[in-house]
C-alpha cells in the first residue's frame, strides 16, 4: 500500500509501485491537466510538484511525472495543476501567463505553470534570471518563450516581497496557491508517523529485487514498458542513503543525493565555487530534482556529466549487498561499454572524495549542441594540485570520447611535476589523442570530438588564467 | 470549467479568449475525450524499411490480458476508398495515394504501422504490442538522400521555369555558384497526434488533432463511403501542429477501421518516436544557386536548382526554387525542381513550406554576393527591389518590404555591423550581424461563418475551423467586436466542430483573411437584418431605406436622428435573436494583382572563438503582414516562428541510419527543439499597413513569414562574425572550428 496526498486528497493505493505518476494522475485519477509530450523527461509538459518532509519541514520541488514511480511518492504531497487552481479566480502565475500571452496552443502551458509554482515555493533568490532558470525544463514550440519569460519575471517581482516569510504562509496569503497548502505539513507528519518503519524498504531484500531505483530518470527512459510492473527496490527516500556531510577533508555523499541536493549544499558550494554554473549546464530543474549521483555512475553513460566530474576528483564508492561492504574507486567501476565491476545485488551506499584544497584547482567544461537540456558532445573535468606554476598532481577526465566515461591516465601522469606552459598543454593534447577512441554519432564526428576535447583542455587552463594566451 | 462558461472578468481586451482554459489545464485536447466504452489502441510498426511481412505471429499478444483485437493485413476489413476509382463513371475522381494501412503485407518504410493492438487500457495495449512477432522478407532499401540526389534514374523532374536566358548569371561582372543543403526537419508539436473514432448507428464521430476538421470529414466520408452528413469531426483544441495536421494520416484511418470493426469507440495515440515516421516532416533538400550581378549590384541572372525527397509511394512537392522567380527584380531566371523517392514515409508541409527552404539558399547566396560586390546586404536588396511582380508584371496588392528594412535596421543597430567578417569582438567573443528576407503567398480562401446576435447583447460566431495556436478565436472575436461595436467579452467564437458552417483548413497563413472575411460578411448581414426589422416595426424607421440607416456601437440611427439599440429593437419586436450564415469567396483578382506578405529578419550573435558555440544576442523581425488584428497574438506568432527558424538554423535535424532506414534521434533529447536559453531578446515590428484589396480584414497572414528567412539571417550573421560560410544546416559548433 502506497499512501500519499494528491492535491487535497489522501491516496492509498495498491497499484504497482513502478507505475509512473503521470499515468496515475491521468488514467487513475482522470486529471488531464498534466500533459504527455515525450514520456522521457525532456519536455516538461507533465511537470508536477512534489512536497516532502525534510527535518519535519515541508520542501517542494518540481519533477517530471513521466519518470516518477508512485513508489517514490510515499508520504509526500503530489500537486498537479488541478491542485493549484482556485475555484473562481486565476492565481497570479496563471494571470501573468494569460496577461502576457504566454500561451499559444496551450499544450505546454500547464507544465510551465507548475514549474513556476515550484519557483514560488523555492527558497532561493528571486530575480528575472532565477525565474527563467526555473522553467529550464519546459519546452514550448509555439510562443518563442518571450511572453513566458515576461510572465516569469512578474512572478519574481511578486516573490521579492517575501522577505524571509515562510513560503507556504506567503503563497497562501498572496493567493498564489490555495489555502489547503497550509494544512499539508501536519497531514504528512501524521501520515509518516503512522507509516514509519513500513514505507522504507529493507536493504537486506536487495538480492530478491532485480531493479534498484533511485530517481528513475534513466531507468524509465530505457525500459519504460517493463518498469511499471517490475519488482523494484526503491532507495530514493531511504534516510541512510541521503545527506551530504564532511569529515575532515573527506566529503561523503549518500547514494540517493540528487543534483539539486548538491546545488543546495554549503559543503559543495564551498568546495567548488563555480558549482552553480556547472549545475546549470546539466539537464533541467525537474530532472536535477530527481536524478541521483549514484544513478549517474551506474547508468554508465560514456558522457554522464557527474561521472566525469567525480572521476577527476578520484571519488570512491562504498558498495554493499546488504551483508558485505567494499570500497571501489569510481575509476575502476567501468570495464567496458555499460559493463561494471559490480554484482547485480550490489548497490552504491556512499560516495566519498577529498575536497579540493586551497592549493588545488578544479574545473569542468561541457559542450553540447543545445544550450540547456542536452547531452554533452564532449565533457571534461580537471583537478590539479599546484605549487606555484608547477603541477604536483593532475587528474583529467573526459566523456564522449570512448565507450566508458574516461579517466585520462596517461595525460594526467604526463602533466604531473611539470611547469604550466603553452608547450606543455600542446604536448598533453597529443598524449590525450593516444588514449581516447571517440566514434562518429549524432553528437559529432570523431574528428570533431577529438578537436573539441583538445580545445576544452586548453579552456581548462585558460579559465583560471593559468596560461597567458 | 466548460470553455463556454469562462468568467468574463479575467481578460483584458487584447488577451487570448481561450487563455483561461489553457493556464488552468482545463483545455481539452483530443486524447482527453472519453466516450463511454472507450478502448485504447497502439501500433506495431515495421522494423525494416523495405520488403514484405512473411509472417506475423499475434497469438501471444491476442491472449495477453485486456486485449480486444489485433487488426493487420490478414484480417483488416476492406476500405472502399482504397480501391482504384472508376474513371469512366467518375472522370474527376482520383485514386487514394496515401498509405493504405493494413491493406497488404508490403513494407515501404521503417516505422510503418503494420498492426493495431486494441485493449481495454493503454498500458495493456502497449504491452501486447510488444508481444507481436514479425518475420520479414527484407529487400535492399534506399534512404540515403545524399547518395542519390543526382541519380537521374530515380529523380522525378517538375517543369522547368525559364525567363529569358538560362545561364545569364555566368556572364555577369560578379557571380558565384554554391550548393546549400538542409536535413529532414520534423514538426514535433508538443501535443502528440491522437484520434478517437466512434461508430454508432451508422454515424461516425471522430475526435481528431486536425488543422482542417472539414477536410477530415470529407476525406473520411469518401474513403469509408459514408455520407458526409453522417461524419462529424471534433477538434476543440490543437496542441500545435505546424503542418503535421494538414491531412489525415494512417492513424486516423486505422481508428475508423477499428471502431467500425469492433463497434466500440477506439482511441489511437502516437508516441514521440512515431511522430517522426507517421505524420510527415520537412523534406531533406539540396539546392544550387548561380547568381550574377553588375558591379553596381544590379542582378543579371539567377539559376536556382532544387532536389528534395519524397516517399516511394507518393509524390510530395513544395515549390522550393520558385522563390527565385519573384523575390527580386532580375531579367534572367532559370529554376528547376526534382523530387527523389526514398524508402521513408511521405513528407508534408511544415511552417513556411517552399519559401522556407528556398529562401535559405537564395538569401544566403545574396549575402555572399554582397561581400563579393562590397555592397551592404540591405542596399543590394534595395537595388533589386521588385516594384511589380517580375514574372507576371502585375502590381502587388500592397508591399511594404522597404519599410521593413528601415524599421528592422534601426532596431538591431545595423550601423555597428563590421564590413570585414571576423573583425569585431565583444568580451572575447566574435560578433556578427546578419539579415535575410522572408516571403509567402497571401490571399483569401472561401469560408462560411454563422452569427447569432442575441437580445442580451451577445454575439456568437461559429465556423468549422480549428486553431492550432495562433489565436484564430481571439482574432475573430476582435473582428466581430469591432464590426458590431460590442465589447470583446460579449463576443464568442466557436470552432472545431464540422456541424458548424464550412471553414478552411488552417494553413498557409490564411485563417485570418478567410474566416475574418466570413465574419465581416456575417456582421454586415446581421446589420442589414436589424435595419429591416427596424424599418418594418419601429415607427421612426418607417419608409427609411436601409442604406440611410447608420449602425454605430450597437445602435441603429436614421437620418432624422431617431435611434434604437439592437437589444431594445429585438426585445420590442419580441425576437430573441438574429441568426445569419454567410460565405466569403476566394480572392478573385488574381489576374490584376500579385499577393504576398514579406518579412525581414535581423540577427546579432556571438561565436566563441575556441569552441565555435554560437550565442544569439538579439533578433529583430519586421513583417509586412497587412493590418495587425490582434497585436499580442501577432507578436507571439512572430516570436514563435523566429524560434522555429532558430531550430532550422542551429539545432534541428532528423538523422537516419541508412543501414536500417531508421531514425536514430526520434526523441526530444536528441532532436533538438530550441529551449529557452537558446532564445535571445527579440523585437517585433510591423509597418501595420492594411491590405483591403485582398480582404476586408486588411490582413495578409503571419504564420509563415515569421519563420521564412530566419535561418539565412542567422547563417549570414555567423559569416559576418567568423568569415566561415556554412551552407549545410544546421550550423552546429563542429562546422565552425
Amino acid at each position: 500500500m502506497i499512501r500519499f496526498i494528491l492535491n487535497e486528497k489522501t491516496i492509498a493505493t495498491e497499484l504497482p509501485p513502478g507505475m509512473v505518476m503521470l499515468d496515475f494522475i491521468r488514467y487513475q485519477q482522470h486529471l488531464t491537466g498534466t500533459k504527455i509530450g515525450c514520456r522521457e523527461g525532456d519536455c516538461g509538459a507533465c511537470t508536477i510538484l512534489v512536497g516532502e518532509l525534510v527535518n519535519d519541514e515541508i520542501h517542494y520541488q518540481s519533477m517530471t511525472s513521466c519518470l516518477m514511480p508512485i513508489g517514490n511518492a510515499a508520504g509526500k504531497h503530489i500537486v498537479s495543476i488541478e491542485g493549484i487552481n482556485f475555484k473562481d479566480q486565476l492565481n497570479p502565475i496563471q494571470q501573468a501567463m494569460a496577461d502576457e500571452g504566454a500561451t499559444q496552443c496551450g499544450f505546454c502551458t500547464p507544465g510551465f505553470v507548475m514549474s513556476l509554482a515550484g519557483y514560488c515555493l523555492s527558497k532561493g533568490e528571486f530575480d528575472q534570471g532565477t525565474a527563467i532558470a526555473s522553467i529550464d525544463g519546459n519546452i514550448c514550440r509555439c510562443t518563442g518563450y518571450k511572453p513566458i519569460e515576461r510572465a516569469a519575471g512578474k512572478m519574481a517581482t511578486i516573490l521579492k516581497e517575501r522577505n524571509g516569510e515562510d513560503e507556504i504562509a506567503f503563497v497562501t496569503r498572496k493567493k498564489i496557491l490555495p489555502d489547503y497548502f497550509t494544512g499539508i505539513k501536519n497531514r504528512l507528519l501524521e501520515m509518516n508517523t503512522a507509516a514509519r518503519g513500513r514505507s522504507v524498504p529493507d536493504p537486506a531484500g536487495l538480492k530478491a529485487r532485480p531493479h534498484i531505483m533511485g530517481g528513475g530518470t534513466d531507468l524509465y527512459v530505457q525500459h519504460h514498458e517493463t518498469m511499471s510492473s517490475a519488482d523494484i527496490h526503491f532507495v530514493f527516500d531511504h534516510p541512510e542513503l541521503n545527506g551530504i556531510h564532511k569529515e575532515g577533508n573527506k566529503c561523503i555523499l549518500g547514494s540517493s543525493v540528487t543534483v539539486s541536493d548538491l546545488k543546495r549544499s554549503p559543503i559543495i558550494n564551498d568546495a567548488f565555487p563555480g558549482f552553480q554554473q556547472v549545475a546549470k549546464l546539466i539537464s533541467s530543474t525537474p530532472i536535477r530534482n530527481m536524478a541521483t549521483i549514484a544513478g549517474n555512475f551506474i547508468n554508465a553513460s560514456p558522457i554522464g556529466d557527474f561521472t566525469i566530474f567525480f572521476l577527476a576528483l578520484d571519488a570512491q564508492l562504498i558498495l554493499t549487498d546488504g551483508i558485505t561492504t567494499r570500497e571501489l574507486p569510481l575509476r575502476k567501476l567501468y570495464k567496458g561499454y555499460k559493463t561494471l565491476d559490480k554484482r547485480p545485488e550490489e548497490q552504491i551506499e556512499k560516495i566519498w572524495f577529498e575536497t579540493p584544497g586551497k592549493d588545488s584547482y578544479f574545473h569542468f567544461e561541457k559542450v553540447s549542441k543545445r544550450t540547456h537540456l542536452d547531452i554533452a558532445s564532449v565533457n571534461t573535468a580537471i583537478h590539479l594540485k599546484l605549487n606555484g606554476n608547477t603541477i604536483e598532481q593532475a587528474s583529467l577526465s573526459a566523456g564522449g570520447v570512448g565507450p566508458v566515461p574516461m579517466y585520462l591516465q596517461k595525460t594526467s601522469d604526463f602533466l604531473k611535476g611539470k611547469e604550466i606552459s603553452d608547450a606543455l598543454i600542446g604536448d598533453s593534447v597529443e598524449i590525450m589523442k593516444t588514449e581516447i577512441s571517440p566514434i562518429s554519432d549524432a553528437r559529432g564526428s570523431k574528428e570533431y570530438k577529438t578537436l573539441l576535447l583538445a580545445q576544452l583542455i586548453k579552456a581548462h587552463f585558460m579559465e583560471r588564467r593559468l596560461l597567458s594566451s | 470549467m466548460d470553455k463556454n462558461n469562462l468568467s468574463e472578468t479575467f481578460f483584458a481586451d487584447d488577451d487570448r479568449v481561450d487563455g483561461l482554459a489553457k493556464v488552468t489545464g482545463k483545455a481539452k485536447f483530443t486524447a482527453e475525450f472519453k466516450p463511454a466504452g472507450l478502448t485504447h489502441a497502439v501500433f506495431v510498426c515495421s522494423t525494416i524499411a523495405k520488403g514484405a511481412i512473411k509472417h506475423m505471429n499475434i497469438y501471444e499478444a491476442k491472449n495477453a490480458p485486456g486485449v480486444i483485437d489485433i487488426i493487420y493485413y490478414l484480417n483488416c476489413p476492406a476500405v472502399p476508398g482504397y480501391k482504384p476509382v472508376d474513371r469512366i463513371a467518375n472522370p474527376n475522381a482520383r485514386d487514394f495515394t496515401g498509405l493504405k494501412v493494413f491493406h497488404n503485407n508490403m513494407v515501404v518504410s521503417n516505422g510503418q504501422p503494420i498492426a493495431l493492438v486494441i485493449a481495454d487500457t493503454y498500458e495493456r495495449a502497449v504491452h501486447a504490442a510488444s508481444l507481436v512477432k514479425v518475420e520479414y522478407i527484407k529487400e535492399k532499401s534506399e534512404t540515403d538522400f545524399d547518395k542519390n540526389k543526382f541519380n537521374d534514374k530515380l529523380l522525378k523532374p517538375r517543369p522547368e521555369y525559364v525567363r529569358n536566358q538560362k545561364d545569364a548569371w555566368k556572364n555577369a561582372e560578379v557571380f558565384l555558384e554554391e550548393e546549400y543543403t538542409m536535413p529532414v526537419e520534423t514538426h514535433n508539436p508538443m501535443e502528440m497526434h491522437a484520434t478517437i473514432a466512434v461508430w454508432e448507428g451508422g454515424k461516425l464521430t471522430v475526435y481528431d488533432k486536425s488543422q482542417g476538421p472539414k477536410n477530415v470529414q470529407g476525406e473520411l466520408g469518401r474513403i469509408f463511403a459514408i455520407d458526409e452528413k453522417n461524419v462529424q469531426v471534433i477538434t476543440e483544441f490543437v496542441g500545435g501542429a505546424f503542418g503535421s495536421s494538414l491531412r489525415s494520416w494512417p492513424h486516423v484511418h486505422a481508428a475508423v477501421i477499428a471502431t467500425k470493426k469492433l463497434n466500440r469507440p477506439v482511441k489511437v495515440t502516437l508516441n514521440r518516436e512515431q511522430m517522426f515516421t507517421m505524420v510527415g516532416y520537412r523534406p531533406q533538400c539540396w539546392q544550387k544557386i548561380g547568381i550574377g550581378a553588375s558591379k553596381d549590384g544590379k542582378l543579371t541572372g539567377i539559376a536556382h536548382h532544387a532536389v528534395s525527397n519524397t516517399s516511394s509511394y507518393e509524390d510530395f512537392t513544395e515549390g522550393i526554387s520558385s522563390v527565385s522567380q519573384y523575390l527580386y527584380d532580375c531579367p534572367n531566371v532559370f529554376t528547376t525542381y526534382k523530387i527523389l523517392p526514398l524508402d521513408i514515409n511521405t513528407p508534408t508541409w511544415m511552417r513556411g513550406p517552399g519559401p522556407g527552404t528556398g529562401c535559405f539558399a537564395l538569401e544566403s547566396a545574396l549575402d555572399e554576393l554582397s561581400y563579393k560586390l562590397n555592397i551592404d546586404p540591405i542596399e543590394l536588396r534595395l537595388i533589386n527591389n521588385a516594384e511589380v511582380h517580375p514574372q507576371s508584371k502585375l502590381p502587388w496588392t500592397t508591399k511594404f518590404l522597404k519599410e521593413c528594412y528601415a524599421l528592422g535596421k534601426e532596431k538591431i543597430g545595423w550601423h555597428k555591423r563590421p564590413t570585414t567578417p571576423g573583425s569585431l569582438k565583444e568580451d572575447g567573443m566574435l560578433v556578427g550581424y546578419g539579415m535575410a528576407v522572408g516571403v509567402f503567398g497571401a490571399g483569401r480562401n472561401p469560408a462560411t461563418a454563422k452569427g447569432i446576435l442575441k437580445n442580451d447583447g451577445t454575439l456568437l460566431l461559429q465556423s468549422a475551423v480549428s486553431d492550432m495556436g495562433p489565436g484564430t478565436s481571439t482574432a475573430m472575436v476582435k473582428i466581430g467586436s469591432e464590426q458590431m461595436g460590442l465589447e470583446e467579452k460579449k463576443v464568442r467564437f466557436e470552432l472545431g466542430d464540422t456541424d458548424f458552417p464550412t471553414g478552411p483548413t488552417q494553413g498557409g497563413s490564411g485563417s485570418a483573411t478567410a474566416v475574418g472575411s466570413a465574419v465581416i460578411a456575417v456582421c454586415d448581414a446581421i446589420k442589414l437584418s436589424l435595419k429591416e426589422i427596424a424599418i418594418e416595426s419601429i415607427a421612426g424607421f418607417k419608409n427609411v431605406k436601409p442604406e440611410n440607416i447608420k449602425y454605430e456601437a450597437g445602435k441603429l440611427i436614421a437620418a432624422n436622428n431617431v435611434s434604437i439599440h439592437f437589444m431594445d429593437l429585438l426585445k420590442e419586436t419580441g425576437k430573441p435573436e438574429v441568426q445569419v450564415s454567410k460565405s466569403s469567396s476566394s480572392f478573385a483578382q488574381r489576374d490584376k494583382y500579385a499577393t504576398n506578405s514579406f518579412s525581414v529578419h535581423f540577427v546579432k550573435l556571438h561565436v566563441h572563438p575556441v569552441t565555435g558555440v554560437i550565442k544569439l544576442k538579439h533578433m529583430v523581425s519586421a513583417a509586412d503582414a497587412g493590418k495587425i488584428i490582434s497585436e499580442k497574438t501577432a507578436r507571439s506568432q512572430m516570436v514563435g516562428g523566429a524560434v522555429g527558424g532558430i531550430g532550422m538554423a542551429m539545432t534541428e535535424e532528423s538523422l537516419i541510419d541508412h543501414r536500417y532506414g531508421r531514425y536514430i534521434n526520434s526523441n526530444f533529447v536528441d532532436y533538438h527543439v530550441p529551449v529557452h536559453a537558446d532564445v535571445p531578446p527579440m523585437d517585433i515590428v510591423f509597418p501595420n499597413q492594411p491590405d483591403y484589396i485582398i480582404s476586408p480584414t486588411g490582413a495578409k497572414g503571419i504564420g509563415e513569414i515569421a519563420l521564412v528567412g530566419v535561418a539565412p539571417a542567422i547563417l549570414n550573421a555567423v559569416y559576418n562574425a567568423t568569415g566561415k560560410r556554412v551552407r549545410d544546416l544546421p550550423v552546429t559548433p563542429d562546422k565552425l572550428i
